[in-house]
C-alpha cells in the first residue's frame, strides 16, 4: 500500500506542505491506524480514502506552516537536436511548480488536489467545510494567478 | 474580478452567457486577452502533467519501519546514506518470520530511530517480525526488544532513543543499543527432547527442525533479493568506467570540456563535477539567475558535447526558491547515446546521481546565501 500510493501522497505533501517528510509520516500513521475502518467494498477507493485523510491533515497542518525552499528537479533527457523543446517545457513546468509554491494555502490546495489528483470540487468542498461555490471561486483565482506569474516569467 | 479569473470561468463554462460572449469577442480582437488566453489553456494543461515522484526510499522505510516513532526532519540531500541505511530496514520489514516454529518475536514498547547523515548499515539482533505484516502495536513497538547496531562507514549518524537523548556515531564507529535486561533472544528454540524419545524420533524430530529452518533462511534470502531489488532501481548499480568508451568520452576529456566551457562562460560557475563513477556529472551555476536563466544556460550545455559523433547529452534543472531568493542549477551529462537512456543501468543510476546531487547542492547552496540569524 505505501509503495503504490506513496508517490501520491508525496506529491500532496511536497506542494502542500513545507516539511512535506513529516507530513507524509503523520499521514500513514493516521492511515495506518483507520486501515480496519476502511471498507473495501464501499464507494470509496484506496486511493481516493488515503487522500482524504492526507488533504484533512494537511489543512490541519496549514495553521504551522512556515516558509521554506522548494526544490523543483527535472531530469529531462534531451538529445541536441530536440534541447529547445525539452527545454522549454521543463522551463515551464519548473516555473509552474514554483508559481504553484506562491499560491494562497486554500488555493494551491485546490488547484493541486483538483488538476493534478484528479478530485472532484464537491469533494473538496465537502473536506475544507465549504461550499462548492467557495471552492470554485479559488480554483478560478488561482489559475488567473497561476496564469499571471507564468506570463510574467515569459 | 480580474481578466485572468474570467478567463478561468469562462474555461469552465461558468461565465453567465452575454458575459462569455463578449469575452470571447475581446479574444478575438485582442492580442493582449489572446495571449492571456493560450497562457490559461497551457497553464491547465500543463497542471496534470507536474512530475510525480517517489517519496525518498528511506522516508518509505521509517513509514514502515516506525510508523510510530518520533518524527525528526529528514534530509533530501542525505538520499544516498538514507537510502543505504534504508536497505538494511526494508530487509527487515520483509523479512519472514513465517515458519511456524519459529517463535514470535517479543514486540515491547519503545521506538529507536536512526538519522544517517552519510552511509551506514544497520542490523538487529535478534531480527524482526515485518512490521507490514504486525499488528498496530507491534508497530509501535517495532523496535522493543532487539539491539540494534549502527555501523557508520562514511559520515555520521545519530541514534535517538524512545527518551529523547541520542548518541552521535561517526564514521567508522559503531554503535549498538539495547535496553534492560532486553538481551538478545535466540530466534529459534530447538525444542527440548520429550521424555522417553527412541534415537529413532529424535532423527526425525531434528530432520523436521533442519527443513523449517532451511526453509525460513531461503524465504529470506529470497525477500531479501527483493527488497534489494527494489532498491537497486531507485539508486541504480555503481558503474565502473567502461575500458571501451569511444574517443572523447573519458573523465579527463571532461574535464577538459568543463574548462573550455568556464572560459567560454564567465557568466557561469562550476558547483560540483563528480567523476566518481561513469559518466562524469557536471554541475553549473548561473551568476545569474532571473528570468530565463534556462535559455541563457544552453550553450553552455550544448558546448559540452561539441564536437564529439553523434553525443547522448542530459540536462536536469533544479531552481531552489525560498520565497526571495532563487538559486538555479543546471546538470549536465555526456555519453554515449545508448547510455542516456532512462531504462538502462547507467541511465538509471545517473538520473539518481544527478537528482541526488543537485537537491544536495541546491540546499547547501541556499542556507549559504540564506541571512545570518540574528
Amino acid at each position: 500500500m505505501v509503495r503504490e500510493h506513496g508517490p501520491a501522497i508525496w506529491g500532496l505533501c511536497r506542494r502542500l506542505c513545507p516539511e512535506p517528510e513529516d507530513a507524509y509520516q503523520e499521514i500513514w500513521e493516521k492511515a495506518l491506524a483507520a486501515l480496519p475502518r476502511f471498507d473495501p467494498a464501499g464507494t470509496a477507493s484506496l486511493r481516493t480514502w488515503l487522500t482524504t485523510i492526507a488533504h484533512r491533515h494537511l489543512i490541519d497542518r496549514d495553521r504551522r506552516r512556515r516558509t521554506r525552499g522548494i526544490v523543483v528537479s527535472l531530469g529531462e533527457r534531451p538529445d541536441p537536436a530536440g534541447l529547445d523543446e525539452s527545454l522549454d517545457r521543463t522551463r515551464r513546468i519548473a516555473h509552474l511548480e514554483c508559481a504553484i509554491q506562491r499560491l494562497p494555502e486554500a488555493h494551491r490546495r485546490a488547484v493541486v488536489l483538483h488538476h493534478l489528483h484528479g478530485r472532484p470540487l464537491e469533494v473538496i468542498a465537502q473536506v475544507e467545510g465549504v461550499a462548492v461555490g467557495t471552492i470554485k471561486s479559488r480554483l478560478h483565482r488561482a489559475r488567473a494567478r497561476l496564469t499571471e506569474l507564468l506570463l510574467g516569467s515569459a | 474580478m480580474s481578466l485572468n479569473e474570467d478567463l478561468s470561468r469562462l474555461l469552465a463554462g461558468d461565465l453567465p452567457a452575454a458575459q462569455a460572449e463578449a469575452l470571447r469577442q475581446r479574444i478575438a480582437m485582442d492580442p493582449e486577452v489572446a495571449h492571456a488566453w493560450t497562457a490559461l489553456h497551457t497553464v491547465v494543461d500543463d497542471l496534470p502533467h507536474l512530475p510525480e515522484e517517489a517519496p525518498p526510499v528511506a522516508l518509505d522505510a521509517l513509514v514502515l519501519g516506525f510508523a510510530t516513532a518520533p518524527r525528526r526532519p529528514f534530509s533530501a540531500s542525505t538520499a544516498l546514506g538514507g537510502a543505504l541505511a534504508a536497505a538494511a530496514l526494508i530487509w527487515f520489514a520483509f523479512r519472514p518470520f513465517g515458519a511456524t516454529e519459529l517463535p514470535k518475536p517479543q514486540v515491547d514498547p519503545g521506538d529507536l530511530l536512526v538519522d544517517v547523515d552519510g552511509i551506514a548499515r544497520i542490523s538487529m539482533n535478534p531480527p524482526k517480525e515485518s512490521p507490514m505484516n504486525a499488528s498496530q502495536s507491534a508497530l509501535a513497538g517495532a523496535l522493543g526488544g532487539v539491539a540494534v547496531t549502527v555501523a557508520v562507514l562514511q559520515g555520521s549518524a545519530w541514534v535517538w532513543s524512545e527518551d529523547g537523548s541520542r548518541v552521535e556515531v561517526t564514521a567508522g564507529q559503531t554503535h549498538t543499543t539495547a535496553t534492560d535486561a532486553q538481551e538478545p533472544k535466540l530466534r529459534f528454540v530447538v525444542p527440548a527432547a520429550p521424555p522417553g524419545e527412541t534415537p529413532e524420533e529424535a532423527v526425525v524430530r531434528l530432520e523436521a527442525t533442519v527443513a523449517a529452518l532451511t526453509s525460513a533462511r531461503d524465504q529470506a534470502q529470497f525477500t531479501g533479493a527483493v527488497a534489494q531489488g527494489q532498491l537497486v532501481a531507485h539508486v541504480g548499480t555503481p558503474q565502473e568506467w567502461p575500458a571501451d568508451l569511444p574517443p572523447g568520452y573519458a573523465a579527463d576529456d571532461m574535464r577538459a570540456r568543463v574548462d573550455a566551457v568556464l572560459e567560454a562562460h564567465p557568466d557561469i560557475e562550476l558547483e560540483e563535477m563528480d567523476c566518481s563513477e561513469y559518466p562524469c556529472i557536471t554541475i553549473f551555476r548561473p551568476l545569474d539567475s532571473s528570468e530565463g536563466w534556462e535559455e541563457r544556460m544552453k550553450p553552455a550545455a550544448m558546448a559540452m558535447a561539441e564536437g564529439l559523433e553523434d553525443p547522448g547529452l542530459s540536462v536536469a534543472m533544479s531552481m531552489v526558491d525560498n520565497g526571495g531568493e532563487s538559486i538555479a542549477l543546471l546538470g549536465v551529462t555526456v555519453s554515449p547515446p545508448e547510455d542516456t537512456q532512462g531504462s538502462t543501468e547507467v541511465g538509471a543510476r545517473t538520473k539518481f546521481r544527478t537528482s541526488s546531487l543537485m537537491e544536495a547542492l541546491g540546499e547547501e547552496a541556499l542556507e549559504e546565501d540564506a541571512p545570518p540569524v540574528e
